[in-house]
Formats: C-alpha cells, sequence, structure tokens
C-alpha cells in the first residue's frame, strides 16, 4: 500500500512537471498554431544558464536569469523566424519543421557546451525529504508540484480574467476576426513565446534537482516526454495540459514501479506506457481529452 | 554522333575506374627486412585509425580516451616503434554519427593497418560485416560480450559481465547480501545491459539469491518509481549498469525512499560529476565501482609516470579513468602490433593471427593479465573494486591493488555466448 501511494505521488509530481512544460506547448499552438518542437532544446539552454550563474549569483537570481534568458530566446525565435513565415502565408506545418531544425542546432551547441559533464543548479533542496507516515517524498517534488500548481493556475486566471487573456482566447479562436477586433497578433503571439521559455527554464529546474544528480546533454530529451502529454490533454487545451501531464506521470511512474508485475509486457515498459496511453486515447478521443474538435463542414 | 558519345562515355568509365583503383587497398608485399607488410605499413611507419566522437555526446569521455592513445603511441615512437617503424594514427571524428562513421570508414580503411579504436556500441555495430571483409582488427572502447564473437574485435580487459560477477562474490564473501536475499539490478538495453545482466543471473542462480531485474532506457533518468519497486521488493543490494547520471539517481532516490542498501556499478557508469550536488553523500556512503583496467589514483609505476605526461601535454583536462582506458588499450594493441612483426608479418591477416598468440599478456598492473587464446572470451576476468574518494583525480580509489576474482568464474559461461 505504502508503495502504492509513494508511486502515485511521485507519479503526480513527475505529472506536474510535464504539465509546465506541455502548458508551454499549448500557449504557442493556441496563438500561432506551431508545433514547438524546439522546447525541449530551449529546457536544457535555460538549465544551462541556471548552472552557470548559480555558483556566482545563488540560486535564486540564477533562476531569474534563466527564465529571462529563455522568455527572451523564445521571443527572438517568434520575432526572426516564425513570424515571417506566419506573414507570408507559410503553413503552420512548415514553422513547425523550422523549430525542429532550430532544436538540432541548439542541441548540438549546448552538448558541446556541456561535454560529459554534470551540471548542477545549485537548487536549496538537496536531498530532504518530507515524512508522511510511512510515505517519503522528496522536498524537490513537493517543491515541483507547488511550484507547477501555481504557475499554471495564475496561468488560468490570467487567461479567462485580463484583457490578455481575452485577447489570446480571442486569436485562438479566429485569428483574423480577432485582429479586425483590434487585437494585436503579434504581440499576442510575442508575449505566448515568452511564457512557453520562461516554462521551459522554471521546469529544468525540477527535472534536474534531486532525484536527478544534476543537468546533463540528454536532459532537454526528458523534456519531450511532456509531448503526449499535450496531445492527451487536447493540443489547445490548458486544462488538457495539466490532466494529460499528470496521467502520463501516473502511467509512468506506475508501469515503472510494477515493473515485475507487468514483466509479460516486456522488461522497460515504464517509459513506453504514456505514449501507449496516448495511442488508447487518441483512439477514442482524437482532438484529445480537452481539445476543441475540428468542426468539419461537408 | 551517338556512337561518338558512347565511346566518350566509356573512356571516361573507364578513366574513373583507373583513379578508384589507385586509391585502391595496398596489395601485401615483403619489406627489405623480410616483414610481410599490408596496407597501412611502409618501410618507416605503421599507420592506425581512430574512429572518434571528439565532437559529439561523449567528447569529453573518447577525447581523453583519443589523446592517451596518441600520447603512448608517441612515447612508444621515441623508443624506436614498432618493428623499427614508427606507428602514425590516423584520427577521424564521427560525432557518435553512424551515418558519418560508415562514410569515414570506408575512406579510412583503405589506408590503414587497423583500427586502434572504433567508439561507439552503434557505430560498432553498423560497421562489425565491414570489418570481417576488411580484416582489420579494431579496438571498440567496449566491454560488451557480444562484440567478442567476432574475431576481428579486440578485447581489453574484462566484459562488463564479469565485474558483476566479482562484485558480487565479494559481497557474499563479507556477508553483505546470503543466500535467500533479494538483490535489484538496474541496467540498460542494450549490448551494455545485456552483457551485464548475464553475470547476476548466473551468481543469483549459483547462490539462491532472488534477482528483480530493472530494464531502463538511455533516457530514464528519473529512477524514483523504480527505486519504489526495488524497495517494495526487499532488496538487499542494488547492481547499476548504467551511466552516471542514471547511477547518480539510483543513489539519490534511494536516500530518498529510505533504502540505504550498497550499490555496485560498472566502471562505465562512473563518474567523479557524482561527487558533487545531491549524489555526493549517498554515493560516497555507499557504491562501490567495478572494473577491470587501472584508475590515475593507483601507486603504479606504470600509471604514475604515464598520468604525469599526460598532465603535461594536456594541462587543463581533468584527470579521469579514460586517461587510463586509453592508455590500457593502446598498451594492449601495440603488443598485439609487436608480436605480428615477431612473426614477420605486419598484414592484416598477420594481425589477426598475432591476438590469438597472446596469452599471459603483462600489462605492468594497468590491466590484468590477458590470455586471448580461447576465441570469443574476454580476455580477462579479474576486477579492481573501487570506492569513491572526492580527493583523489577520478573521484575512485581502488580499495586493494590487488585484483579480485571469484571461483565462481570457472563454471560460467555467459549468456550471450550460448
Amino acid at each position: 500500500m505504502t508503495k502504492l501511494i509513494e508511486l502515485l505521488v511521485n507519479g503526480v509530481s513527475l505529472g506536474m512537471l510535464y504539465a509546465l512544460i506541455s502548458v508551454g506547448f499549448v500557449v504557442v499552438f493556441r496563438s500561432t498554431d506551431v508545433i514547438n518542437f524546439a522546447q525541449g532544446s530551449t529546457l536544457l539552454g535555460g538549465g544551462y544558464v541556471i548552472a552557470r550563474l548559480s555558483p556566482h549569483t545563488g540560486f535564486w537570481l540564477a533562476v531569474l536569469a534563466g527564465v529571462a534568458a529563455t522568455a527572451a530566446f523564445a521571443m527572438l525565435v517568434d520575432r526572426l523566424l516564425i513570424r515571417p513565415l506566419r506573414q507570408r502565408g507559410a503553413r503552420h506545418d512548415v514553422a513547425a519543421i523550422v523549430t525542429i531544425g532550430l532544436d538540432v542546432v541548439l542541441l548540438t551547441d549546448l552538448t558541446r557546451r556541456i561535454g560529459s559533464d554534470m551540471l548542477h543548479l545549485g537548487d536549496p533542496w538537496g536531498n530532504a525529504v518530507v515524512n508522511v507516515g510511512p510515505v517519503t517524498i522528496a522536498q524537490t517534488r513537493v517543491a515541483a508540484m507547488l511550484t507547477a500548481l501555481v504557475l499554471i493556475g495564475l496561468f488560468g486566471l490570467a487567461f479567462q480574467r485580463t484583457g490578455w487573456g481575452v485577447a489570446m482566447r480571442a486569436t485562438a479562436e479566429d485569428t483574423e476576426a480577432a485582429m479586425l477586433s483590434g487585437v494585436r497578433h503579434n504581440r499576442v503571439t510575442l508575449s505566448a513565446w515568452a511564457i512557453a521559455g520562461a516554462l521551459a527554464a522554471v521546469a529544468s529546474v525540477f527535472l534536474t534537482a534531486s532525484p536527478s544528480p544534476g543537468m546533463d546533454a540528454a536532459t532537454g530529451q526528458t523534456a519531450l516526454k511532456a509531448f503526449p502529454a499535450a496531445v492527451v490533454g487536447g493540443l489547445d487545451s490548458m486544462t488538457g495540459a495539466l490532466a494529460g501531464g499528470v496521467i502520463m506521470g501516473l502511467a509512468e511512474s506506475l508501469a515503472s514501479g510494477y515493473q515485475e508485475q507487468l514483466s509479460f509486457l516486456g522488461q522497460g515498459f515504464g517509459s513506453v506506457m504514456p505514449w501507449v496511453v496516448m495511442l488508447l486515447v487518441l483512439l477514442v478521443k482524437p482532438s484529445g481529452l480537452f481539445g476543441t474538435k475540428a468542426a468539419a463542414r461537408v | 554522333m551517338n556512337r561518338t558519345r558512347t565511346l566518350a562515355g566509356l573512356a571516361a568509365l573507364a578513366l574513373l575506374a583507373a583513379g578508384c583503383s589507385s586509391k585502391a587497398v595496398k596489395e601485401d608485399s615483403v619489406g627489405s627486412d623480410g616483414v610481410r607488410t599490408g596496407p597501412g605499413v611502409t618501410a618507416g611507419t605503421i599507420t592506425l585509425g581512430e574512429m572518434a566522437d571528439l565532437t559529439g555526446p561523449f567528447a569529453a569521455n573518447d577525447t581523453k580516451i583519443t589523446n592517451a592513445h596518441q600520447l603512448y603511441f608517441s612515447q612508444l615512437n621515441e623508443k624506436g616503434g614498432v618493428c623499427g617503424r614508427k606507428v602514425r594514427l590516423d584520427v577521424v571524428d564521427h560525432g557518435y554519427d553512424v551515418q558519418k562513421a560508415t562514410t569515414l570508414y570506408s575512406d579510412l580503411a583503405r589506408k590503414v593497418l587497423g583500427f586502434s579504436q572504433v567508439f561507439g556500441s552503434g557505430v560498432n555495430a553498423a560497421l562489425i560485416d565491414k570489418y570481417a571483409g576488411d580484416k582489420v582488427l579494431v579496438y571498440p572502447a567496449s566491454g560488451a560480450g557480444p562484440l567478442l564473437k567476432s574475431e576481428n574485435i579486440l578485447g581489453a580487459g574484462s566484459t562488463y559481465d564479469y565485474e558483476i560477477i566479482n562484485a558480487l562474490d565479494a559481497w557474499l564473501q563479507e556477508g553483505t547480501v546470503k543466500q535467500g536475499d533479494t538483490i535489484a539490478h538496474v541496467y540498460l538495453e542494450g549490448d551494455y545491459g545485456g552483457t551485464a545482466i548475464s553475470g547476476s543471473r548466473y551468481m543469483a542462480r549459483k547462490h539462491g539469491l532472488k534477482l528483480t531485474e530493472v530494464k531502463i532506457k538511455p533516457t530514464d533518468t528519473d529512477l524514483t518509481s523504480q527505486i519504489a519497486g526495488i524497495k517494495n521488493a526487499g532488496a538487499k543490494a542494488i547492481l547499476v549498469s548504467a551511466s552516471p547520471k542514471q547511477l547518480g539517481s539510483v543513489a539519490v532516490a534511494s536516500e530518498s525512499a529510505g533504502l540505504r542498501v550498497p550499490i555496485v556499478v560498472n566502471g562505465a557508469g562512473w563518474s567523479g560529476d557524482l561527487l558533487e550536488g545531491a549524489s555526493r553523500k549517498p554515493v560516497l556512503d555507499r557504491v562501490t565501482v567495478a572494473q577491470s583496467w587501472a584508475v590515475p589514483s593507483m601507486k603504479l609505476p606504470v600509471v604514475e609516470n604515464f598520468v604525469a605526461a599526460y598532465q603535461k601535454k594536456y594541462p587543463n583536462t581533468k584527470l579521469d579513468g579514460n586517461v587510463t582506458l586509453g592508455q590500457s588499450s593502446a598498451v594492449v594493441y601495440a603488443k598485439v602490433l609487436q608480436q605480428a612483426c615477431a612473426d614477420k608479418d605486419l598484414t592484416r591477416e598477420g594481425v589477426l593471427k598475432a591476438v590469438g598468440q597472446l596469452k599471459n599478456v603483462d600489462t605492468e598492473g594497468l590491466l590484468p593479465p590477458l590470455d586471448y587464446s580461447v576465441k570469443g572470451h574476454a580476455p580477462a576476468t579479474e576486477s579492481l573494486l573501487l570506492r569513491p574518494d572526492a580527493s583523489v583525480p577520478g573521484g575512485v580509489k581502488a580499495i586493494s591493488e590487488t585484483r579480485h576474482e571469484s571461483k565462481d568464474i570457472a563454471g560460467y559461461t555467459p549468456d550471450y555466448a550460448k
């Protein structure tokens, strides 16, 4: 029973991290219809900035700088790569493929910089744990859950209650109509990219903190596990990103923890499980759990 | 008109073919010293190929191995080289890209006697059939067992399974684990983990241990859930055959879960970087590293002299076990060339034949005594057991500088050799 609870807690906290990253996918997709495949390398870049700065500035300042750096970088990507494509009427999938190219370039450079080093972001939690009855949870995991909840909650509120949120939703609904009503589309997309970048840096902190021993060049790949989370939730839904993240975290955690009982499926099924869940969900709901159904006129 | 064109075309093709043939592999011949020579060998030099990862994901490790090779052969050349010839390394960088490696290989294979390094399990898997066709001897920088089935592969030291067997044997002797206990083995899919798990399965059968197998992928770096499973199974110890980052995750997650049991890791899964950050305490407290080759912290003259020369030549690199791994493998390749020279046969066939004649090869303690007379088997089965120590270069120190060898090895046939 303890094991089950531990696995559930771990799954939910892991899922929250995936949710943070997939919210990044969702905001960009809602405002520009582009799937941003460079999110993994942006995350790695954010972690890299934090790791390099934190011995000099301390952890919290380094995180701020990392968040600012990735947000600025993501805005540049939108301004220099995605917006020109959009304005010349390029298809959205072309822009998505541009982000794959960008991901490869960034990843190559960061891999060269990081080498085989393991970078430490200098988080204050270390190995500390919280004991709730018989269940032990790493403090980093609690911090990850709280941070994700607060950030996603804030975005949810901003989406519903602020002028920016209305502009964002209007853009997602019908870009042309929104522009005709005075929504400044370029500004909306720029802010969406900035948010995605900032969230990637925040996620890098928790992806590389305990129980992970630090950040290496492969950390960006781990971030791509958030992909099935975004797709399961429905690529254009904030609630979906949260639900998808938690479902994926739970699926991975339970399948890894009960590996022996699931051995008839083959060893190492834990990392395959999220993709199986994604396929199953998409078979039943092709636009994801909370995604907008594409209306087809006949 | 058409005929003229066809003729011109044929003439161009013939010219092209002639051009190609001039690039073809050099024929075997006999030099003035009576030594038969093959591709890559002239009266004054022996050229070996090195296909390294100098810019890809393993660049930091492999740069050290490659530098150590360069240093060792330059030292050897100062002492007269091999067979009165200088050894020259032709180094190319494949950046861990299999496609690029395949292209580079074809060109390099024409020019060299053999390969003193082809780095990367994927690269070796893709090229292994070509090695057979080209009859070259290749050092693969890996302790994966299945590779040894090929006569073209030169193992240096033991394979991963023997490291696991020896470490488990030490645990059984000191009572860390005993009959009926559960142990867990976290291993990476593929040749590395596949070789290692063969060793733990054997020891579990032999000593009545219950083995919990946990297979992971290279991208799995948060092993909290796997550790919860291992804790639930009641494991008394954990074996790790994975990457340094995954070892770190096992150490940190088990510490958080209150599962403070001993951990053994293969040398390939160790990095001194684990002695910083969250993994420092659990790694210092509970990890033992098992490997066959010497580490820079050892008090062996052959290691101390080489390490000093290495630091002088490459003052800005961090010393670790990759330096001594490079030194050890270069020594072994040179021994093969010396044997081929003694046989007066520096052709590719001659080099392959020379390997099988090497028995009881002494590397002054860099590696255990090596025996290449039994085909398809690891040339050595002994292991050093090392403990993390932040005060020494490379971050590990031998518990005893005498290598450990389990008596159970006599009855062991690896799964991959069956």
